[in-house]
């Protein structure tokens, strides 16, 4: 109790400062036991993940976080994930991972694709902010790409007709349209968001797309106090370049999901800082928001100089999904901190930390 | 693309001289096209277009004709009705006249909404067989955007992929669509991208691709490209995934030259690089098809809410028609224009509208024709 008062005391001397950072005022109440620690399956991965999902766990160390990782080994080049991870992640409901390198070309249906089908994740969200701090070419940029995970052009089903010619099946349905746009919809109810778009290419695809839209016009109707507008794929990309204040809350097709989320991602900073995460009915899976370039250049492995934050925000997230709020909020201020203050960045920030520093100075700022 | 046009009309032996050296080509380029040269204009086609198009049309005539360029106009408009023979509203006579005079120039169109008739953009594209969508992006100096460094080209493949319009409903509420990617289609824009590459003088071609997860579709068409990146091993080759490839696009467009890609990626990254630069108003594109036939023409809508107040920008349907006069081997000529109309945005007296400035079009074109 204690505690919690000097932690209120610290931070109205720290806003009478001025360091423009909002902290929580109001006491959260926790039910009695919520304390206890729960369950997290952990997959380090390929490439910098392993270094990524290190900077994680110490940070939860550091934090005292009622979290335990259960610890699993899977790389890109398998083909299927072992039985005893999909167990894992079903027992705990919720699991954080790094990237899994797919092979291009190789025959190897993607870990990714695949953990994103079995598990049911239907919803794919990136959130993609301006940090304060951070410099980039585009400002005011705070938009959540949420994305079809299961359907559309990554259903998989490809077969050669005859050799020289290919074909490649795109499948939309109206239960994971609907799905996609009812989760889209209400996380702009439950996070106060004005607008929802929609994205697609609905005047060449006109029956796909087009039963895509449909779907999210219907659910829109639902939700009177949220503007819903649409635009074209091709349009929406300019459109994020030149003025990407107009956008709130995407939602999309697979496809297109990736691309706009990469994007969206790019303007506000890159990959190394967009959290973002998988969730469905059941279970949750977060990982780095726009995993562009697969899993990282082994260059930035060998030196260790890969980018926590976007790890770091993303457990941030996990944290609030697994209802510890008040971590979720020390993280998240700790990161920002670090960021805002730019001392300690790494490379693709335009700095020369290496991974553990960023790791040190964020626990140094904890609070 | 000049290869074809030398190779169909001195036959095939001379292949063999016209691949030793480019400058031997170059040669025998004038030699093709000497028929036509000061004394006889080049016949090419016009389609001006709906709503802005007839203003920007005049525009690049009176800019053409300032710079002494020796075509000949031939104008075709759109029709009213729908022609049986073409089965949508751009008449036979207008597929034939590109057919026969191989180069084109088009404003924007308006396809008229309704069935039972093709888009007129899908009409001219498969009559005309056009493989290839080229779009040079470069920073236009003296018009300020986000991205200063800008200088590419994205080379599209426009006849197949997700664009095939293979759509149907499986049973009530799901629906497939059919992406198809063939060698033949591959092959073919994966040298006039090389080819491209070579003449214009590129250093670094980029196949983008996703063929992590469309491993059969996309990873034909990379297998295409590696097979003619072999051809010229002086050009650079690299291949990008596509959520990569807009991710470095927006934080460093340096890092690109020469784009080649399928049809859906080519949509949207060629209009991600169009807002790069300043968006569709000043983008050139142009439309290779076989046979060396190249229709050049601006990507922007018809504008019909500021047709006929003369305040249209024709810089995109200029530059369209620069990218024609280089096709046709008229590089002295293009060069000339090109400077002019980016000394006259440089410059910054003369605007329209959309460009932050008041000017008419009419004072814009005349602008550019001073500074010839």
């Amino acid at each position: 109790m204690s505690r919690r008062s000097l932690t209120l005391l610290k931070n109205l001397a720290r806003n009478a400062n001025g360091s423009g950072i909002q902290t929580r005022s109001v006491t959260y109440m926790p039910r009695p036991g919520d304390g206890a620690p729960r369950a997290v399956t952990l997959i380090p991965g390929d490439g910098i993940g392993p270094l990524v999902t290190n900077a994680v766990e110490q940070v939860m160390e550091a934090m005292h976080a009622p979290i335990f990782f259960e610890k699993y080994d899977v790389h890109g080049e398998m083909s299927r994930m072992p039985p005893e991870v999909m167990e894992s992640i079903r027992k705990n409901k919720v699991c954080l991972k790094g990237g899994l390198k797919t092979p291009v070309g190789g025959g190897v249906s993607s870990l990714n694709v695949q953990l994103r089908k079995e598990l049911d994740l239907f919803a794919s969200l990136v959130n993609c902010f301006n940090l304060p701090g951070l410099p980039t070419r585009h400002e005011n940029v705070d938009i959540v790409v949420i994305r079809e995970n299961t359907e559309g052009e990554y259903a998989g089903l490809e077969h050669e007709v005859v050799p020289g010619v290919v074909e490649s099946l795109k499948v939309i349905t109206k239960f994971c349209s609907e799905r996609i746009a009812k989760y889209a919809f209400e996380y702009a109810y439950l996070n106060n968001r004005k607008k929802v778009t929609a994205v697609h290419k609905a005047n060449i695809m006109k029956l796909a797309d087009g039963l895509f839209l449909e779907s999210c016009r219907e659910v829109a109707k639902k939700y009177p106090s949220i503007t819903y507008n649409e635009i074209i794929v091709d349009n929406c990309c300019m459109q994020l370049v030149a003025k990407p204040e107009q956008f709130d809350v995407m939602v999309t097709p697979n496809l297109y999901g990736n691309l706009v989320a990469n994007t969206a991602a790019g303007i506000a900073g890159g990959t190394g800082v967009m959290p973002g995460g998988n969730v469905g009915a059941d279970h949750a899976v977060f990982e780095q928001g726009a995993s562009a370039g697969n899993v990282g250049k082994d260059k930035i492995v060998l030196e260790n100089k890969a980018n926590p934050v976007a790890l770091l925000l993303s457990s941030a997230m996990m944290l609030r999904h697994l209802q510890f709020p008040s971590f979720a909020d020390r993280l998240e201020t700790a990161v920002k901190k670090v960021i805002a203050e730019g001392k300690c960045r790494t490379k693709d920030l335009g700095g020369t930390s290496t991974t553990q520093e960023v790791v040190d100075a964020v626990i140094a700022k904890l609070d | 693309m000049a290869a074809f046009l030398a190779r169909r009309l001195i036959g095939n032996r001379s292949s063999q001289i016209l691949g030793t050296s480019s400058s031997s080509s170059g040669a025998f380029i004038s030699v093709a096209r000497a028929f036509s040269s000061s004394t006889t204009p080049i016949k090419a086609t016009l389609f001006p277009g709906d709503g802005i198009g007839p203003e920007i049309a005049e525009s690049v005539k009176q800019v053409f004709t300032a710079a002494d360029v020796a075509i000949d106009w031939d104008e075709h408009f759109v029709g009213t009705e729908v022609d049986p023979r073409t089965n949508s509203f751009l008449t036979w006579e207008s597929l034939q006249s590109v057919l026969k005079h191989k180069v084109g120039l088009k404003g924007p169109m308006a396809t008229p909404i309704g069935k039972g008739h093709r888009s007129l953009n899908l009409t001219l594209r498969k009559e005309l067989n056009l493989y290839a969508n080229v779009r040079p992006c470069y920073s236009l100096p003296g018009y300020k955007t986000r991205y200063d460094d800008v200088d590419l080209i994205t080379i599209r493949e426009n006849t197949e992929g997700e664009y095939s319009g293979l759509e149907h409903q499986v049973v009530k509420g799901v629906v497939e669509s059919i992406k198809i990617i063939t060698r033949k289609a591959s092959m073919r824009v994966a040298e006039y991208a090389f080819l491209y590459a070579k003449t214009h003088g590129r250093k670094k071609v980029s196949a983008i691709h996703k063929a992590n997860i469309m491993q059969k579709t996309d990873g034909l068409f990379l297998q295409c490209c590696d097979e003619v990146a072999r051809k010229y091993p002086d050009i650079e080759y690299e291949k990008v995934v596509i959520d990569n490839c807009c991710m470095m696009l927006v934080k460093n467009p340096a890092l690109f030259d020469v784009l080649v890609m399928p049809n859906l990626y080519g949509d949207i990254i060629s209009d991600l690089c169009a807002g790069l630069v300043g968006g569709l108003g000043l983008t050139p594109s142009c439309n290779i098809g076989e046979d060396g036939i190249a229709l050049a023409e601006a990507v922007h809508g018809s504008a019909p809410d500021i047709a006929g107040k003369n305040l249209a920008n024709p810089t995109a349907l200029l530059l369209s028609g620069v990218m024609m006069l280089r096709h046709l081997k008229l590089n002295k000529q293009a060069e000339q224009i090109h400077s002019a109309i980016i000394n006259t945005i440089a410059e910054g007296k003369y605007r329209t509208a959309d460009l932050g400035g008041t000017s008419t079009t009419t004072d814009f074109t005349k602008a550019i024709c001073d500074h010839l």
